[in-house]
């Protein structure tokens, strides 16, 4: 493969049809990035209607003897850092001369993100959602048709965030010359990856230059969880280079791609991914839909070939306890993805602990309610 | 040429398409995310894994079907992940041995793994520089995807197909067409085949398979009418034209170079070739018309023109 690359992985695994409209995205992204009025209008927009920055709050009574930091993503306009990805590609697809937009969504907070600046920008929106999803983010669901998106059922399969992003693909792939696809994670062919990573790494460098004042010195490790990687990939962007700062990513014990997958080719990008030895790709099972994807980003997988970047895993219950942990000790309702961040966050044993509190948990309520009464 | 999802009974299935008149086929293996499959082969994918047909059962149904259709070109197609699994080369290696003509990778446009030996896919969105490309790569004719979308029946024959193939026709460099996505009848069979060398039939056949092979022959047999009618009387009208008959032929010459493991018949009612080699042999396959007689029954045509080396020769008579 000969773009797109980190190291081996990444490329573009798509069919033909596709090839010339990521041609085309490559061109618009590389100009936007060159261009300041896009970096403007993008900085205006986080602050005036996503309400960048977010804050950094510090967690006592979740880690006592500690000092263990969140950035605050779940205050975000929203409720996921998913936002920033969509604002920054609806801009990028108002330069391409793009009018409709399809999403794909597993929780839900990406689906909602992309149905908001669909709507603050006069766009048609589809979304694919799995039935089981729609089923346990149900609230995301009702939010996605009030903005006006058309939310499509994906009702074979795995019925979760995988078959959605196939579907989300396929419907591109038919609708090509109109649609935009506004992929929720850094993942899919390339530039994808570049370009999700680039927006979201608003995370990293907002999150960096706090914890300096905070602290006076950087965290000695930075925790994200990764269902497809983006908000870990934003938060890491921040520390990468420095190389005294630990970056760990925490997968969903029954999804962990990087941890337990070994090398495939899933929804255009060669990646770590969970497959079988013939390379059929199999389900994953987590309690968090936003999770509960086989494949990651490729760039993840070439930052665990490296070294730079360690994945771990937590359980369905362990993320349960620190979500109860959290909620109570200090009055924040993470969602279950970052959940997971949390709980194995509590074990590390650096002093200084930054964690990328991805999204907050209104649209989990349920799902834990009857987890607990079960 | 006629795809078939990879199974238990799709050897059988293979024969009867061929004794129906299926030049090639087309042989899918199954992958549990097919991204350019529309709900049909889908399916059908979902059934064959259901039913075993991972990599190693999908090669020996590859050589059961080269036992029963030992003349025919078979190719399989499937997707990167199966490829990633199994080793890139040794996947193309076992494939050939177990009987493989070439391979489609859907997944894997032109450009990418380039020393994959395959048949390159382009679409109505290629540009120009990527049909040349695809052209320039491919392992004997360009599959052209008619339409942008997924498989699938539609209703009508894609409106992109014309222009696909002018500048196809145009950037090829001679190299023949195949017209797949959405043909399933014999009158879609008919208004591709007029543009196109060739055309394929996939989510269809998959459908008519189900019913077994007497039903899968019967409907290729359909097909195979339909373009053989649609020749006689293209033949006819230049016939009565009085403008250069330029018939149908069946060329069982292999060529030397590229695509050297196809020996298909190739329709000759192209003309932009260059090169030539006289004396290939060649019939004609509609006999009875009033034109006939002035095509050799068998035997040598005057003219077998080639393309550029290695693609499939196109016959002229
Ligand atoms: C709040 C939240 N965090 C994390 C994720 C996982 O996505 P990613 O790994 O791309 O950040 C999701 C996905 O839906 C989410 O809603």
């Amino acid at each position: 493969m000969t773009t797109g690359l980190y190291g081996t992985y990444g490329g573009r695994y798509v069919p033909e049809t596709l090839v010339p409209a990521l041609d085309e995205l490559e061109a618009g992204w590389r100009e936007a990035r060159a261009d300041p009025d896009f970096r403007s209008e993008l900085d205006e927009l986080g602050r005036t209607f996503a309400g960048r920055p977010t804050p950094l709050t510090r967690a006592d009574r979740f880690a006592p003897g500690r000092r263990l930091y969140l950035k605050r993503e779940d205050l975000l306009h929203t409720g996921a850092h998913k936002l920033n990805n969509a604002l920054g590609q609806a801009v990028l697809a108002r330069r391409l001369g793009k009018r409709r937009i399809v999403a794909e969504t597993g929780a839900g907070q990406h689906g909602v993100a992309a149905a908001t600046v669909c709507a603050r920008f006069g766009y048609e929106c589809v979304v694919y959602m799995g039935e089981e999803d729609m089923r346990r983010q149900r609230p995301n669901v009702e939010r996605m048709e009030l903005l006006g998106a058309e939310v499509r059922p994906v009702e074979f399969g795995t019925r979760t965030l995988k078959e959605a992003t196939s579907e989300a693909i396929r419907d591109w792939i038919t609708n090509v010359e109109t649609t935009h696809y506004l992929i929720g994670s850094c993942v899919g062919p390339a530039p994808y990856p570049e370009i999700v990573r680039e927006l979201q790494s608003v995370i990293g460098s907002e999150a960096r230059s706090q914890f300096l004042d905070a602290e006076g010195r950087l965290p000695g490790v930075v925790v994200a969880c990764v269902g497809g990687g983006s908000n870990a990939i934003g938060m890491f962007a921040g520390f990468v280079d420095d190389t005294d700062v630990r970056l760990v990513g925490v997968e969903a014990a029954g999804a962990a791609s990087l941890g337990t997958g070994h090398a495939g080719v899933l929804h255009g990008a060669r990646s770590s991914v969970l497959a079988d030895d013939d390379g059929q790709i199999v389900d994953a099972h987590s309690i968090s839909a936003g999770l509960d994807y086989p494949g990651v980003g490729p760039e993840h997988a070439f930052l665990r070939d490296t070294g730079r970047a360690e994945y771990v895993r937590a359980t369905d219950g362990e993320a349960l306890a620190a979500f109860r942990d959290l909620t109570r000790c200090e009055g924040i309702i993470p969602a279950l993805e970052p959940a997971h961040a949390l709980a194995r966050a509590r074990d590390l044993e650096e002093e200084l602990v930054l964690v990328c509190l991805s999204g907050r948990g209104d649209k989990d309520l349920e799902e834990v309610l009857a987890h607990r009464a079960g | 040429m006629i795809y078939l999802m990879a199974g238990a009974d799709t050897p059988e299935l293979a024969r009867a398409a061929v004794d129906g008149g299926a030049n090639i086929v087309e042989l899918g293996f199954p992958f549990s995310d097919p991204l350019a499959d529309g709900p049909v082969i889908r399916r059908a994918a979902e059934r064959a894994l259901a039913a075993g047909m991972r990599t190693r059962a999908c090669l020996d149904c590859l050589a059961r079907t080269r036992a029963l259709a030992p003349e025919t070109p078979l190719v399989p197609m499937t997707y990167a992940s199966l490829l990633e699994a199994y080793g890139w080369d040794r996947f193309a290696s076992d494939a050939r041995t177990a009987g493989a003509t070439s391979l489609i990778v859907a997944d894997l446009p032109a450009g990418e793994q380039p020393e994959l030996r395959r048949v390159q896919l382009v679409a109505p969105t290629s540009t120009d520089e990527r049909i040349r490309l695809a052209a320039e790569q491919t392992d004997g004719w360009l599959y052209l995807v008619t339409l942008t979308g997924t498989t699938g029946a539609r209703d009508d024959v894609s409106p992109a197909l014309a222009g696909l193939v002018e500048r196809a026709r145009r950037f090829g460099d001679g190299v023949p067409l195949y017209a797949g996505f959405g043909i399933s009848t014999p009158d879609h069979a008919r208004a591709a085949a007029a543009l196109a060398d060739g055309i394929v039939v996939g989510s269809r056949a998959v459908q008519v398979a189900e019913d077994g092979p007497d039903a899968l022959r019967n409907y290729v047999a359909s097909l195979r009418h339909a373009l053989d009618a649609s020749r006689t009387a293209t033949r006819f009208s230049q016939c009565g034209d009085r403008r250069r008959t330029v018939p149908t032929c069946r060329v069982t010459r292999r060529p030397h170079i590229r695509g050297a493991r196809f020996a298909v018949p190739v329709s000759a009612t192209r003309r932009s070739t260059r090169g030539s080699i006289a004396g290939a042999r060649c019939s004609p396959i509609a006999t009875s018309s009033s034109c006939a007689t002035r095509i050799p029954a068998t035997g040598r045509c005057p003219t077998v023109q080639r393309q550029r080396s290695g693609a499939w020769p196109i016959a002229r008579c």
